[in-house]
């Protein structure tokens, strides 16, 4: 076998996070569907390969902003399930102490910094990082994660530009899903690629196939070097496809049945992946059930962590508005 | 096949890629963003240039971003030429163009070709004898012009109204062959390189540590990519009937273009002229081959590669330019 | 007590600036026209000469990507930006970044983020600035959780409170009342810190409490020291920040002199003025003698025409006129 320029043990590591996010998604999905889990919940489910191949080159001390659709972000990042899956059922063991839930989950010790409820919010973020680690020497960089439906707002103009100007070491990924809640891409942009819009920032921008996750790698690789050497930051449009509803209770009219199945049946990252690592010998099928296994063990026990453990009191409604204790009213009256 | 001429079709084929101009040498290489509001530019001068000289016909590949139907809209009511879109399924993908070639080779007389060194190759699969203009969608190609559109279609046009017949305007290129087992398994137009690389990824290939191999039709100095290391050791054009066929090893380093702004300093063990039909086995077996430039097939068994003249028929557009003026294709 | 200098609202606000960046490598400015042009109202000038264009940017025309990139540095702990919103009247392009993001992270995220950051921004009226140029806006922001808000009156308040702006480690919105910038005051020399939550008793008095922000202090005073020689004794009250708010004091004066006046220059509705109107009706009903007198402006725009806006910001004669009426 011709040598991999890139370890087996990544590989595997890549294939285990795509699995991991895979059998997450359709649980919260269960657990959504039985009331379990409140709220809006969005899924990775399709879109593993991006979140999966771009994080397979960043560092702990690297920062990532993400989305709505955040789970896949957190768990490549290395966020830690049971904390997160006890915040979408929204305890107070949960990583936001049941504050936040799905659209918030977090995790700054691993420069996981946080999901966002409003779309486009978190490019900017990412750019501020990018400028913390600049002006403190650092070589780590910082990676805005974003969709389609965000490439049209304010935050992606402004934060690319300013990122571009100040030649920070941040690289802005679009996961073009194809769609922006109903409305496709098509309909959002005249033109056929957001990697179109990186010459009028001046940064190199590129369009990469989503759904194999060795293209969104060497890719991502690219662009995540030439920050960490200063060279500024870059855009990359990944075009993938989501296979689930927008959210959880979505009947999805704005799309026919035969495009997804046709996305189901051609692109499906887990097995295209997974098709290549059998190919190179590097997983046997048996290895693969086995990464199946363990991950939705790991998961039930997240879920099982999730579900016993205790709400959060009333009392903590009132904690962690501000850093000091508050003056002035808080609650008028209980 | 000589003059049958009781109709003459004078329907020209367009097909422009979507999908070109975007991959990853816009990161690695500082190569420029082909937008595909530019190819919608370059088809409205296509098809008024078209119009101008008398075409009325048109066959179009439908494509997801509906590069040809954006430019009809933008020409308006103005526009008096037919237009047809062949019936495919879009897919985003090769295939669209694989398949419009294959529908629309037996009702043109000329296709027109927007993208690059790989749109051309999957266009080559299919176009048969039909004459085809190469138009470059970026700098880093080797087989299509890098030139104005409006030029382009005046030189199909003299091509297809008969100015300038296709023996005197149109020349057959050379193309690769791989076999596998006896079997034609693919083609590339320019280069295969054999490489160490063990997943396709992102596919271009721009760095050359694991390069092993490499063949080319033609090569130059002057031209960029992989099939540059070649013509940094001698030139072969693209009318004389040999190739070139190197090994990289310990050997003499010799600098090269393998993308834009990414020069390598590349050793070669040794190299020799491939002529025509001439079968040579590829020694790095399991690899990867790159077919002009863009890694395609994994191989893990026995290949050999030939060059043949079995290439698409091109059309030299200075030639038939220059022989159509002087049989007034340019006068009222 | 020796000799304190006298400087003006805006070189307070520069000598705060000035000594955070010096202090505190963490410190960076970001805003439009802040560095070579020195602000709009001079207020940073001198500071991109002094720490360069890594500390002080100069940015393009993207409230909303500025303070977005604030936000993500604060978040990070790795900066502590000072966000300058050129007037306070542009939060509408940026305020995603202000209410949902910068105010909600640290509650969002289970008390996890801290977002030590400041925007800085420039209001008030007078100047004919007409309606998007002119407004205050405190009670806006107020009115989110998890946003600080502060209102200065004087130079040394000024500089205390932005001091401890920069080093809180919550979002705090400064708004700096343009008609003040040159007002000249005595300010310490020395970086004295002024908590935020702590308001300051601009005058002590028995009769009737005023309380009063930004520029309308000066006006309260004016009327204070006007009446006092009626024999009239007005307490004015600044409550210098408004989230958090000094709630004690204000109400242990409203229960001594039994009356209150809230002057205001922003807006009358869900506001300020009613804010602490409703702190006086739930928390000293008893005490009260007379019905609470809010003067603010009316509920509309502010118009251009210095006639009008005369008459749109509160005066000393409605100032006057409130007090009599309830005494
Ligand atoms: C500022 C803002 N506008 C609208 C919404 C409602 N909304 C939530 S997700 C979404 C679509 C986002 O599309 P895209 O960025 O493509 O991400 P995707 O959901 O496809 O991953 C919209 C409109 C929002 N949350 N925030
Ligand atoms: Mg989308």
């Amino acid at each position: 076998m011709n040598k991999p320029v890139i370890s087996e043990e990544k590989l595997l590591w890549m294939y285990e996070t795509m699995v991991k996010i895979r059998v997450h998604e359709e649980r919260a999905a269960e657990l959504f569907a039985e009331n379990k889990v409140p709220g809006f919940v969005h899924l990775y489910v399709g879109e593993e390969a991006v979140a999966t191949g771009v994080v397979a080159n960043l560092k702990k001390e690297d920062f990532i902003s993400s989305t709505h659709r955040g789970h896949g972000h957190y768990i490549a990042k290395g966020g830690d399930i049971k904390a997160s899956m006890a915040e979408l059922f929204g305890k107070t063991t949960g990583c936001c102490k049941g504050k936040g839930g799905s659209m918030h989950i977090v995790d700054l010790s691993i420069g996981e910094l946080g999901a966002n409820g409003i779309v486009g919010g978190g490019i900017p973020h990412a750019v501020g990082a990018a400028m913390g680690i600049k002006l403190n020497g650092l070589d780590d960089v910082a990676v805005a994660f974003f969709g389609d439906g965000a490439s049209n707002q304010q935050n992606f103009h402004e934060g690319i530009n300013l990122a571009a100007i100040w030649k920070l070491p941040v690289v802005f990924v679009c996961e073009n899903n194809g769609y922006q809640i109903s409305l496709p891409y098509s309909k959002q942009q005249i033109i056929n690629s957001v990697a179109e819009r990186g010459k009028s920032y001046g940064i190199p921008a590129v369009s990469v196939d989503g759904q194999d996750v060795m293209a969104v790698y060497e890719v991502a690789k690219e662009a995540i070097e030439r920050a960490r050497n200063g060279e500024g930051p870059s855009l990359i449009e990944a075009k993938t496809y989501r296979f689930r509803g927008h959210f959880e209770g979505d009947p999805a009219i704005y799309r026919t049945k035969k495009e997804l199945e046709w996305w189901k049946e051609n692109k499906d990252p887990i097995i295209i992946f997974k098709k290549l690592l059998l190919e190179k010998n590097i997983l046997s099928e048996d290895d693969s059930a086995l990464i199946q296994k363990k991950k939705e063990e790991e998961i039930e026990e997240a879920v099982k962590f999730a579900e016993s453990s205790p709400w959060p009191k009333k009392e903590d409604i009132l904690k962690d508005v501000f850093s000091t204790s508050t003056k002035g009213v808080l609650v008028w009256e209980w | 096949m000589n003059e049958k001429k009781h109709k003459v079709c004078t329907t020209v084929g367009i097909i422009a890629n979507p999908e070109s101009g975007k991959d990853i040498r816009r990161l690695v290489s500082h190569a420029s963003v082909f937008d595909n509001m530019e190819k919608v530019n370059i088809v409205e001068r296509i098809l008024t240039t078209l119009q101008a000289f008398g075409i009325r016909k048109v066959l179009v590949m439908p494509d997801t971003f509906g590069i040809v139907l954006r430019a009809i809209n933008v020409i308006g009511k103005n526009l008096k030429i037919d237009i047809d879109f062949l019936p495919i399924e879009t897919l985003g993908n090769w295939k669209d163009t694989y398949e419009a070639t294959r529908q629309m080779k037996d009702k043109v007389s000329a296709i027109i070709v927007i993208g690059g060194d790989g749109t051309n190759r999957i266009v080559a699969k299919a176009c048969g004898d039909v004459p085809i203009m190469p138009l470059s969608t970026g700098t880093n190609n080797v087989f299509p012009y890098m030139m104005e559109a409006t030029i382009a279609a005046e030189a199909v046009a003299a091509i297809v109204m008969g100015f300038t017949s296709k023996e005197e305007g149109t020349y057959k290129r050379k193309r690769l062959e791989i076999f596998q087992e006896d079997k034609l398994k693919d083609i590339a137009l320019i280069d295969i390189a054999v490489t160490m690389h063990s997943y396709i990824g992102a596919k271009a290939i721009w760095r050359s540590e694991l390069l092993k191999e490499i063949v080319v039709t033609q090569c130059s100095p002057y031209n960029i990519g992989l099939s540059s290391i070649a013509g940094n050791i001698k030139e072969i054009r693209m009318d004389e009937n040999h190739g070139f066929y190197l090994e990289i090893g310990d050997g003499e380093m010799i600098k090269a273009a393998i993308a834009p702004g990414v020069l390598k300093e590349i050793s070669i063990k040794n190299f020799r002229i491939l002529n025509l039909d001439e079968k040579v086995k590829l020694r790095n077996i399991p690899s990867l081959l790159a077919l002009d430039g863009e890694r395609e097939l994994d191989i893990n068994s026995d290949v050999y590669v030939k060059i043949t003249r079995d290439g698409p028929k091109v059309i030299n557009y200075q030639k038939t330019l220059r022989i159509a003026a002087q049989r007034g294709f340019f006068k009222n | 007590m020796g000799m304190v200098r006298k400087i003006s609202y805006a070189q307070a606000i520069n000598e705060a600036l000035d000594y955070k960046l010096s202090k505190d490598k963490k410190v960076i400015m970001i805003g439009e026209d802040i560095g070579t042009f020195g602000g709009t109202f001079g207020v940073t000038a001198g500071l991109l000469d002094k720490y360069g264009p890594e500390r002080i940017y100069d940015a393009p025309i993207a409230e909303s990507g500025q303070i977005g990139v604030a936000i993500g540095a604060a978040a990070t702990g790795l900066l502590r930006p000072v966000f300058e919103l050129m007037f306070i009247d542009f939060f509408g392009v940026c305020m995603d970044q202000i209410y949902n993001q910068a105010a909600k992270m640290r509650y969002m995220f289970g008390g996890k983020a801290k977002i030590s950051m400041v925007i800085r921004a420039a209001g008030g009226a007078g100047m004919g600035a007409a309606a998007q140029h002119s407004q205050l806006l405190h009670s806006m922001f107020s009115h989110l959780p998890g946003l600080k808000v502060v209102v200065p009156s004087t130079p040394s308040d000024a500089k205390g409170l932005l001091i401890s702006s920069i080093e809180d480690d919550d979002p705090v919105v400064f708004i700096e009342h343009k008609g003040l910038y040159a007002v000249k005051g005595p300010v310490p020399e020395e970086p004295q810190r002024i908590p935020l939550g702590v308001a300051d008793v601009k005058r002590e008095g028995k009769d009737i409490t005023i309380v009063a922000t930004a520029a309308m202090v000066y006006k309260s005073l004016e009327v204070a020291t006007k009446l006092y020689k009626e024999g009239i004794s007005i307490e004015v009250i600044d409550p210098r920040s408004i989230v958090p708010l000094d709630e004690n004091t204000i109400v242990n004066s409203i229960k001594k002199t039994g009356r209150l006046v809230v002057v205001d220059e922003d807006y009358p509705r869900a506001s300020f003025a009613t804010d602490i109107a409703a702190i006086a009706a739930s928390k000293c009903f008893k005490e009260l003698k007379s019905p609470v007198k809010l003067v603010t402006p009316p509920a509309t725009p502010i118009p251009f025409s210095p006639a009008l806006e005369k008459e749109w910001i509160p005066s000393v004669e409605k100032i006057e006129k409130a007090v009599r009426e309830i005494l």
